[in-house]
Order: C-alpha cells, then structure tokens, then sequence
C-alpha cells in the first residue's frame, strides 16, 4: 500500500574523500529542499527538490561547514549558519567571481539562534531563547531590517511553513508549548498548551526531535510522541485551534506498539509511523470511528519500492531519513524519494468493506476507485444496510451543510490557516448512472434488496437537506 | 419446565379511574351497562342434568348456577333455532375472524352471541337498555358483537384458541385462565359513545411527511436485516401507529392492547421523569442486560399467539415473544417465533437490539417529534370520523383519545344513534360507493360518504349556515378539500 | 324492496266460517258473535293433491325457507296454528321452541321482541293467548306485520271471541277449528302488506288513480243511494279495486281506520270471491274500530262478468241488512252505469289502473326517479311509476 519513489532525485551523498574534500547534504524541509554542499559550498552548493525540477547550483566561499540551510521560498536566497549567533543570507543570484555573496545577521541580543527560518521571500525569522525577531532582507541593498521582534522564552523551537506556525518550548521539561503565528510582518500569539512526553527520571524534557507539526483533515496537529517506560510508545496529537484564545486539546493518542525511535509521515491525512527494526509501517487514519481517544493502526504493512527502482533498493536501513509530509532520504545512495500510497491495495488491507469504502472516501481523487469498489460491494451484498446508509451520507452532504458546520454565530477570529479538507461526494447524477442504474439493471440481484438501498439513498438525501432530483425509481422495484 | 410468563404484567390495575362525569368523555365502562356475560362450551353440557358443565365463566359471580345455565340454555337454544333458517351459504366461513353470530333484542336488554371457533363455543353479553339510557349510550348491536369478537381475539392473543385448552377431562384449567384474563379485562372495556368506532374496529395512523416516514422504514429495514430473528414489527408514536408488518387480522388486538395496557402503564415513570432519559428500555422483560443469565420468571418476555401465513399459505397461530423497546415516545415492539426447546430470545440478543436502537431509534425519535411539534392543528366546528378497511386506518374526532380535535361538544346520544342507523340501513358493506344525509330531529347534520371503500361520517352541530341540504353539501365538499384531501378523494 | 308473491297453499274452499246467534246488544253497536265449534273434517279442506301424503318435517323446513318469509302463529302454550307453508303440524317442535322462548324472557320479567343473525331477523309478538313470529331477510316493519297478522286474526274471530274460547276450552284448545279456512286470508294480509306502498308508512291505505271529477260521482252516488236507503247500522261504502280505493263513503261521525280499511281490502280480494257475480254476506270484525265485535260486510262484484274488477263492500251492524243493502247496490250500480262517461272512465281506470306519473308533479330535475306521496289527513298514500 506504501510506494516509495514514484517521484525521486539523485544526489551526492554524504562523503569524506581521501583528497579531503567533504561532501555534506542539508535537507530543508520548510522548502523541501535538499542541499549538497562541497566543501562547505567552495566546490559548489547544489539544491534540488521533487517537487520541481529547479536545481540551483552555485558556488560560495567556504566560511566553514554549515549547521542549517535554508531556501526562502521563491530560491533565490539561502540562509545558512555557519555559527551559533549568526546567520549569513547567500544571494544565489547574484555572483562576483563566480560566488555568492553573501550578507550575515545576527539577533539583536546576540544570542545564539535556535531558529532560523524564511517566512516570506524576503523575510527571515530568528530565535533565541529570548528573543524571536522578524528580519527583512533587502537584496539590492544588501541589508538587512528589524521588522517585528518580540520576547519569548524558548528552550527549543520549531517551524511549520504552511501555517507560518512558530512553536516554541519553554517550562519545566519544554513541555509548555507556545505558538506564534508569523504573518503579515507580525507576531501573533496564540494560547500556550502544556503537553505529557512520557516524563521520567531518564528523560527529563521533551525534545525538539520528539515533537511534529502536520495538517490532518483541515485541521492544524501537534504531534508529541510519548515514551513509556512500561508500556510502548504513543503519538499524542493535540489539535490546534483556529484562534488565538483557546488552548490547543489533546485530541487521538496513536498505539504504536513498540518502543524506539520511528520515521513519522502524513500523507493524504493519514498518519504513517515507521518503525525501522521490523521493517513495517503504520497506517493511521484519526477518522476511523473509535470508542475512545486512542486509534490502533488501521492499516500495518511493509513499504514497496516503486519498479522502476531496479534492482529494488534496501528498505528500512539506517541510512533512511523520514521527513514530512512524505519523504526518505537514504544518505548511503544519495537518493531523495517520494512515499505515496497506492490505494488499490486498500481493499486486500482493509478487510472490513465498510471501513474500506470510507477509508477511500477520505482519499483525494479516488472516486473512480471508490466508485468501482462500492459498486462491487453492493453486487455482492457486503455490507450491510446501516453501513451503506452511513457511506450514502458520507457523500451526499451539500456545500451548505459544510458551510453550516464551518460557521459559527460567534466565530473568534481565525488567526491560523491550512489547507482546507474536502471529502469525496459525488452528485446525485452521478450516483445514479454509476450506482443506481447499473444496480438496477443487475437481474442477478434481488429487487427488494436493490430497492432498499435506494430508499437508503433517498433517506440520505433528505437527511442531509439535500432535494431529490427526479430519481429514476421505478415502481416495480417499490 | 415450561416457564408461565407472568401474567400480571397483561392486566396491572389500571388507575386511570374517570372522576369526572361520563358525559364530558367519550367513552363509557363497559361493565356499567352490563347485565351478564358469559362463555360456554356447550358439548361439556350435553348430558341431562349436568347442563350446568357447559358455563365455561360466567360475569357478574354471585348469579345463582341454575340462573348462568338458563342463560346459556337460552343461548344455545336461539342458536340452534336460528340454525333452521340458515342457508348453508350464508354461515360464514369459519377461517376467517367473521363469527356467527345472533341479536336477541327484548324490551329490557340486548343479547349478543358470537359463535367461536367453529361453533364449539358460545360467547355472549347482555346489556340493559335502561343502563344504557343512564349512561347516554345508543345500543349498536354491530359495535356490541365487535367489542365481544375483541374481547376474544385479545384472550386468543394471549393464551392461544379456547379450543388448544385440554377439554378431554376437566376444563379447570381452561375456566381458570378464562377467569383469570377476563375477571381483569372486562371492568377495564371502555365502549365509545359513537359505537361506530368500536364496531369499524380500526386503528389510528400517524399521518406524516414522506421523508420523515422513510425514516421510519429505512430504520425498521436496517433493524430487521440485522436482526434476522425479528419476525414482525411494529412502530409506534405516542399512541399512534406509524408502521406495522403482521397480520392484519392481529393488528387491531395487539394495537389497542398496546395504547391501552401496556404503553398507559409504563408511561407513568416516564411522565414523573426523575432522571431524564434519553435512553432507550425495555418495558417489559430484564432490566439487568449486561450479564448472560437465562431470562426466567419475572424477567422472561411475555408470549403473544399470533397469525403468521408462510409461503403465503393460509394463516396460523403461532407463538411470539415480544419485545418492546421504547425511546422518547416512540416504540418498537418485536416479535420473535418461539419454541418451548430453545428460549431464542437471549440477554445478548437484547442488549444488542438496544445497542442498535438506542442511537438509531433516538434520531427518528427526535426528528419525529420536532415534525409532530411544530404542526398546529386547528380544532374542527364539526366531528368526523374516517375509516380506510384496506389500511384498517381510522381517525375521529370522537375517539378517547381526541378529546381536542374538535371545538363542538360531543354529540348528543340520538344523534349517535342516528349515525349507528343510518351507517347500519343505508351504507352496505359490500358497496364500495355510497352517499347519504340525514338531519336529525335536533337539526344536527350527518353526512356519510363512502368512496371506494373509505368512509367518511361528518357530524354538523346545527348552526344557521346550514339548514338546506344545498348547504350542507356545500360544507360537504369545502370540508374535505381542506380536512381530507390526501386521504379521501371525491 | 322484492314484490313478494304470496306462497302457501291454495285453499279452493270458500270463505265461510260458521256463524252463531248470540244475544244483540244496543244498535250500532257490533254484535257478540259466539262461534261454535265443528268437529273437524280436514278432506279436501286444505291440501293440495301433492302435499296429501305425510311430508318429513325436513322437506317442509326446505320448502319453508324457499319462501321469502316465514310466518309463524302458535297459542301461548306452543300449539301451532299457522304457518305460511301450511302443515304447521309437522313443525310442531319448530312452534314448541318459539313458545319456549317467548316464555322464558317472560319468566326473566321481560319481553322477547327479535332474534336476527347475519341474513335473517326473526320478530316476535305475544299478544296473549297467541304468539305470533316472523321470519324475514329484511328486517324493515316486521313488528308492523305482525300487528297486521294480529289483526287479521281478531277480524276473523273477534278479541272478545279469542280470549273466550281458550278461557272456555283450556290451554290446549286447538284454535284452527275456529280458523278453518282462512289461511290464505291470513297468508294474503301478511303477503300483501309487504309488496305494497302502503308499507312505507304506518297505517295508510292505498288509492287508486281517477278523474276527480269521476271520483266525485262515484262517491256522490254512492253516498245519495246508502244514504236513501235509511238503514241504521250500515256504515261504510266502499268501492275497491287492485287492493286499492277508489271511492270511500262513511256514516257521519264513523271513520274507518286505514288498518281496518286494508283488513276489508283484504278479504274481499280473496279469489273465491270473485268467481261469480252472487254477492256475499259475511261478518268481519275491524278491530280498531270494535275488538269485540263484529260487522257484516255486503261484497259484490257487479260487473265481474264484464271484466271490470270493481268491488263494492258495505258494511253494516245489523245481521238482517241484507237485502236492504243488496237494494243499494242495484241503486248504485244503475246510477253508475247511467252515466255512460263516467262509466267508461271507471272502467278504463278500473280495469288497467294507469300509475301516477313523474311528470305530474312537475319537471324538477334530471334525477327525479319516482315518489311517494302521503297525504297526513286521510292517510293516503300513492307511489309513481318509476322514470
């Protein structure tokens, strides 16, 4: 169910030569961006991404091995900290002798930064443990402007781009999360949240590397993962709100089922955990109806590379770095590729046909599947009729029965965004000469039993306020 | 050991005494216009001098032994005389629930006999005339036979035919049971004023819109398809029908012991509604459903006997338990074949029934009665009573339960007797079309129409807009355009 | 509603009953009459030649459910007298079980007044010492027919005459001794009552359509001829035919019930009346007029031979009016047959009687079908043709 490189790219890989040339890759994932450096940028700095085919390939003075890069967004700058307190904006696009130049910034305390990340083209954040400032960086001039700075008290910090969410950790054990929105040249805060990591006598704070922030079913997600001395590990997801006056809420807790580290991806609002020694991969779906707030794995399967890898390539080694949404860096090969899921598979995974047809409901662009499968389910009496009414109603909803659950009277202002949800519905034409038609031209079937499912739909339909167009019911089947 | 189902649970006394005056309701005691009922086995008094034997029970009690066997004497008398008389083809068949039956009418009383169960027995009440009087309650021989033919069908329901009794030796078995059900049941027969209710014996629907009833089905299909056991099922609202699926010749019985046994006993707790449940429950059986003991004794469901045909062969008595389930003032009540060998109705099964019920059934529920809520109806200047026989679908504004339907008074008793009359001379039951008017003495208008098999009476109070028969066809046709329109069509 | 054709025997025997001397009483009133019994001689009295032999109490309940009714009269202790199939003797339990009935409702202190099951209504009267039952598909009028029998009977006997003869003879007594011959009189009042107009309202009597103007000379002529004859005691004239009246003259102060009227019409339509142009003498007591005693009737159809089915009844007190009245229909029948249009007329109206017609009341409407209409005064009703 799990593809790996149907979209890929080369890269040189990590290497020390004899000839003492060091070759180094940096992968940004705000950008998505994979950096190889030579020689810290002397032999040449290359960034390729596969999302699109730029590759920008330039070369810098070596100032020393880099810690973080960084590409803003349209690529053409690249900040890069070659120290603890500053940071030094590369202008890939504008060369003298065939380098870079280069600006550097520093924070105005002259702290050591924790963070340093684009937020617009032209604007560049910076993170101390006291301070987060908001630069902007004029390339003509070659300076650089305080914009917007405010206090914090960070003990770590992370960046999620498609929201422009600033996540600080400060408190006791870095467990008190504080989000700041970075926009329109401002800070704004939203409620802080404390969260559980799993606190012991081993481990006393909740680490930068424990914590992801991923948008699941158009909603914004912190995920913490949560050790257990006893027990295995858990992902904890606390969902984001939309304002700045409530806190965030812990929302599912993920059964992992082991112990140790994992890859996390989220692909198609699925949550996938890897966990490398046993070689398999975790399928979550929050969505799946559950009596409480924990989700078991809906789906536990192994990857597959994609064929035209040949021959296929090692899985779950080592060298495999996971970033999100869905990619794997194997720093042994040099190859970046794309994890994507493979859908048809769904049906041999998923073995209750009920919970399978609303899994492919979820799913973006799959109506032709779900079309197919739910077709074939109903030919072969599979589900039952609650469960078909129950997927009737899945896609049936207007746009005014999502508009009505989005709006509130008293909507608090909404100071987060991402990227919106929409599920799967098919019209009512459609359902007729997909479904409906085809059922009924079925004489193999059973009138009664065609008849029940659409007096299912047309429930459905009137349930959700949606008017019946002419329905070609025929009265026989009545 | 075949476990008895309690029986008390059929019969608990019911409180629901009527303080105020019989004239501002529209029912009447049965047992207070009565003067004897009686049912009999005539081949157990066969012999001479042991004719007494026949008297399977007989109502009041303290009536001396010689005075009960004259009376079914006389009984049994009239009705091998009349037997002279008949032609083969006119006694009826006997598969069907239309008994033989004879009127004997003296200056002082009404008799009927019904004849049961292929004329091995013989029921029969009597009622006074003077009684009757007091009580301004028209003798209707019709609506008599049928409240005696009901009074039998309900005992049927419960214990099975008189006949599936052991008669070889004693009946006391039999004459126990006969006691015991209708020492109970006939002082709580109520008989409606119009004794045309009580003789078209229908039962009333709850008219709503076409989505919300497809609610209804949707739910019922989905419940049976998981549930393969559920024979027969039944949807009520508050006190009125939504849907049923078993004989049409149990409906009435099981109906009427439902809106008025089980759901007016049952309901009590609800209405003092300490907490507040949302929740579904049972109403009858275990109240304990999360272990797995056998349900015996007290908590065992109640066995009903009905009609059941398969392959569409002609129909059977079969025994049924019955589960009734209740949620926000709606009500499923399942049926289950039973067999003595194996109790197939399980702790388990319940539990997921109610499982399943508790969030499907609450939805409906909910959306039914914001759809009944939010209609307002206006009360009539007139009474009406409807009836379809296909559907056995009946509303008047004269049954007990509609006191407010209607803003006129209820009518005076000749005029409905002048409706028992007319319908009984004019309106034959084998025409499916029929049209008449009639004014009574009082001026009060009654108007029956009948369209291809639905009747339809309408009852005018007088009133100066309506003195001509040009008139009160007028208020005719203007009444069922806005009143009847979907249901009755001219 | 069915025209029923009375069924029952024929009974070929004329309609003579024997008549007693009794003591006479003051002058318009009714004469006592004591009627004597016979000692029976059944020959050829009753049966036609198929019913001779013994007929099983089976084939004749058959044949007796054939009819469209069944009439039953039985003295209280059970003895039957009258069926309408005739041979009432072999449905001798069939009347045992009616009197049981009537008596045990009567031992309860109550009154036994219908039986009836799906198709059949059964109606009871006790008007002691007889019971009288009906058995019909219709249940409409029955206790009205059954008065009617009532009534037939005590214009036969005579109320007085009735409750005598079983005070006198013991419950037992037999009282078709006394009815002998009167079967189909009493068969026809029952029979013919049902099929008429005259049933769909109580008590009335049925007229037969004429000219007024001739009606007017009829009853003109017939009131100037009795009149002038001066004999006290006769009291009615009337002129019959088809059961119907055509013209109806009274003595001052004397009305004739229409009960009484139809219970004449009744016997004077009686078959072996008419066979020959003789006139009869005969008593008949009217009973809502006098229970307890009788008239006697002079009956005469003047014009038989001729095919003109008119009746002429007169009825009187007195015993020895006989000739008297005879003169008075010689007077009557003169004058009618000297007036040649009104004669002809008569027997144009008398001979095919014309029904009254829909259009005589005026064209109200498309759906007018037929009517009925009864006068309250005279107690006239006449039913239409139908469209």
């Amino acid at each position: 169910m799990l593809e790996l490189g149907l979209k890929f790219i080369n890269f040189e890989p990590d290497r020390s030569f004899n000839d003492g040339n060091i070759t180094r890759n940096y992968f940004d994932a705000s950008s998505q961006r994979i950096c190889t450096m030579r020689n810290n940028g002397a032999l040449g700095l290359t960034s390729k991404s596969l999302e699109n085919d730029k590759i920008t390939s330039v070369r810098t003075r070596d100032r020393g091995e880099p810690s973080t890069v960084k590409f803003s967004v349209d690529g053409r700058l690249c900040a890069t900290q070659r120290t603890a307190t500053s940071a030094d904006v590369i202008f890939l696009e504008k060369t003298e002798n065939n380098l870079c130049l280069e600006m550097t910034v520093t924070a105005k305390s002259k702290e050591p930064l924790l963070a340093v990340e684009w937020v617009a083209n032209n604007q560049l954040l910076l993170v101390t443990n006291h301070s987060a400032e908001l630069l902007y960086i004029n390339e003509d001039k070659k300076t650089s402007k305080v914009l917007k700075s405010t206090n914090v008290n960070a003990a770590w910090a992370i960046f999620y781009a498609p929201s422009q969410l600033l996540l600080i950790a400060n408190g006791a054990s870095c467990s008190n999360l504080q989000p700041i929105i970075v926009a329109h040249s401002n800070f704004t805060r939203m409620k802080n949240f404390e969260v559980d990591f799993g606190g012991s006598l081993s481990r006393e704070n909740f680490l930068e590397k424990d914590a992801t922030i991923a948008t699941i079913y158009g909603k914004v997600y912190v995920m913490v993962l949560r050790y257990s001395v006893r027990n295995s590990s858990m992902l904890d997801l606390y969902e984001m709100p939309f304002d700045a006056t409530n806190p965030a809420i812990f929302k599912y807790s993920l059964i992992l089922g082991f112990n140790g580290q994992c890859g996390i991806h989220v692909i198609d609002n699925l949550i996938i955990v890897h966990h490398q020694p046993t070689c398999k991969s975790l399928i979550f779906d929050i969505q799946v109806s559950s009596n409480s707030k924990s989700h078991s794995p809906l789906v536990t399967t192994t990857i597959e590379p994609h064929i035209q890898h040949q021959p296929p390539p090692y899985l779950y080694t080592p060298f495999w770095f996971t970033f999100l949404p869905n990619v794997v860096i194997d720093s042994n090969s040099g190859i970046m590729y794309s994890l994507d899921l493979k859908n048809s598979k769904c049906m041999i995974e998923i073995s209750e046909k009920n919970t399978m047809l609303e899994y492919l409901i979820r799913r973006k662009n799959e109506k032709k599947l779900f079309i197919t499968s739910f077709l074939n389910c109903l030919r072969a009496r599979a589900l039952s009729l609650r469960q078909i009414r129950r997927i009737f109603s899945m896609i049936s909803k207007t746009k005014e029965s999502f508009a009505k659950n989005e709006k509130d009277s008293k909507a608090p202002i909404i100071v987060l965004n991402c990227e919106k949800y929409e599920e799967l519905q098919i019209s009512q034409q459609e359902m007729q000469s997909s479904i409906l038609i085809p059922l009924r031209e079925d004489t193999s079937l059973n009138e009664g039993y065609v008849a029940n499912i659409m007096l299912q739909y047309l429930r459905c339909l009137y349930d959700n306020n949606v008017q019946p167009e002419s329905l070609k019911l025929s009265t026989s089947a009545m | 050991m075949e476990s008895i189902t309690n029986p008390l649970y059929f019969f608990t006394g019911s409180s629901s005494t009527q303080n105020h005056s019989s004239t501002s309701s529209n029912v009447i005691r049965f047992i207070d216009i009565l003067d004897f009922f009686f049912i009999a086995h005539p081949a157990s008094g066969r012999k001479e001098g042991e004719e007494h034997k026949r008297i399977m029970y007989f109502h009041p009690k303290g009536e001396s032994v010689d005075r009960q066997t004259e009376v079914t004497g006389f009984a049994e008398a009239v009705v091998n005389f009349t037997d002279n008389f008949l032609t083969s083809r006119e006694i009826n068949s006997h598969d069907s629930d239309n008994f033989d039956y004879r009127t004997v009418s003296t200056q002082k009383t009404e008799h009927v006999y019904i004849q049961i169960e292929d004329n091995n027995f013989l029921m029969g009440v009597a009622l006074s005339k003077q009684l009757a009087n007091v009580s301004e309650y028209p003798l209707f021989q019709p609506a008599i036979r049928s409240i005696l033919c009901d009074a039998y069908k309900m005992f049927r329901m419960f214990f099975g035919t008189y006949s599936s009794f052991n008669h070889q030796e004693n009946d006391s078995k039999f004459k126990d049971r006969l006691d015991f059900f209708f020492s109970r049941s006939v002082p709580l027969l109520k008989c409606h004023k119009m004794p045309l209710l009580d003789h078209l014996g229908g039962v009333e629907f709850l008219r709503m819109s076409g989505p919300l009833y497809l609610n209804v089905v949707s739910l019922i299909n989905e419940l049976q398809e998981e549930f393969q056991q559920i024979d027969k099922i039944m949807f009520l609202y508050q006190d009125k029908l939504l849907y049923y699926q078993l004989s049409r010749r149990d409906l009435p019985t099981i109906f009427r012991y439902l809106t008025q046994n089980l759901l007016p006993n049952s309901i009590g707790p609800e209405l003092e509604g300490a907490n507040n449940r949302a929740k579904g429950r049972y109403l009858r059986g275990p109240i304990e459903l999360s272990t797995d003991e056998p349900l015996l004794g007290d908590e065992s469901l109640p066995v009903v006997h009905l009609f059941d045909n398969q392959n569409g062969e002609d129909e059977y008595l079969q025994r049924y338990q019955m589960l009734v389930y209740r949620c926000l003032n709606s009500t499923v009540c399942m049926f289950v074949k039973y067999n003595t060998e194996n109790t197939n109705v399980s702790r388990r099964l319940l539990r997921n029934i109610d499982q399943f019920l508790e969030s499907e059934l609450s939805q409906v529920a909910n959306r039914i009665g914001e759809e009944i809520g939010s209609e307002v109806s206006e009360p009539t200047d007139f009474h009406y009573i409807y009836f379809n026989p296909s559907s056995l679908s009946m509303t008047s504004s004269l049954s007990s339960r509609s006191s407010s339907s209607s803003k006129v008074a209820i009518p005076p008793v000749e005029v409905n007797r002048l409706v028992c009359d007319t319908i009984g001379k004019f309106i034959s039951d084998s025409e499916e079309f029929g049209e008449c008017f009639v004014k009574s003495e009082t001026d009060w208008w009654i108007v029956v129409k009948k369209v291809n098999s639905r009747l339809l009476v309408l009852i005018i109070p007088p009133s100066s807009s309506t003195s001509s028969l040009a008139d009160i066809q007028s208020k005719t046709s203007h009444i069922v355009r806005h009143h009847f329109d979907a249901i009755f069509f001219t | 509603m069915e025209i029923e054709v009375p069924g029952g025997s024929l009974n070929p025997g004329s309609g003579e009953s024997g008549v007693g001397e009794s003591g006479s009483e003051k002058s318009f009133s009714v004469l006592q009459v004591d009627l004597a019994d016979e000692e029976s001689e059944r020959e050829n009295e009753k049966y036609l030649d198929e019913e001779k032999e013994e007929e099983t109490a089976e084939h004749l309940l058959e044949r007796l459910m054939q009819l469209p009714y069944q009439v039953f009269i039985l003295s209280e202790s059970g003895r039957p007298i009258f069926v309408n199939s005739g041979n009432e003797e072999q449905l001798c339990s069939l009347f045992a079980v009616i009197g049981i009935f009537v008596e045990r409702i009567r031992l309860w202190g109550d009154n036994l007044i219908t039986i009836s099951s799906n198709n059949k209504h059964i109606q009871f009267l006790h008007k002691s010492p007889l019971i009288f039952c009906i058995v019909s598909k219709y249940p409409e009028k029955l206790d009205e027919q059954l008065d009617v029998l009532f009534e037939q009977i005590l214009s036969i006997l005579s109320k007085s005459q009735l409750e005598n003869v079983y005070k006198k003879k013991g419950d037992n007594y037999d009282l078709r001794k006394l009815l002998r011959g009167t079967d189909r009189l009493i068969e026809s009042s029952v029979s013919s009552w049902r099929g008429s107009p005259i049933s769909f309202v109580d008590s009335s009597i049925s007229v037969i359509p004429m000219n007024p103007s001739d009606r007017e000379f009829l009853a003109n002529t017939m009131a100037g001829s009795l009149g002038a004859a001066k004999l006290e005691g006769a009291l009615f004239g009337i002129m019959i035919a088809h059961r119907q009246i055509a013209s109806y003259v009274r003595f001052k102060k004397y009305i004739m019930h229409p009960r009484d009227m139809n219970i004449v019409i009744n016997l004077v339509s009686d078959k072996s009346l008419q066979l020959s142009d003789a006139s009869t003498w005969t008593p008949i007591c009217l009973p809502k007029f006098n229970d307890t005693g009788f008239f006697y009737a002079y009956i005469s159809y003047p014009w038989q031979s001729q095919n003109i089915p008119a009746c002429l009844v007169l009825l009187s007190v007195k015993r020895d009016h006989f000739d008297g009245l005879n003169e008075v229909k010689k007077s009557i029948v003169e004058k009618l047959e000297g007036n040649s249009k009104f004669f002809q007329n008569f027997s144009a109206a008398v001979i095919c009687p014309n029904l009254f017609n829909i259009s005589q009341i005026g064209n109200f409407n498309e759906s007018l079908w037929s009517f009925i209409y009864l006068n309250h005064s005279s107690k006239q009703v006449c039913i239409s043709a139908s469209k």
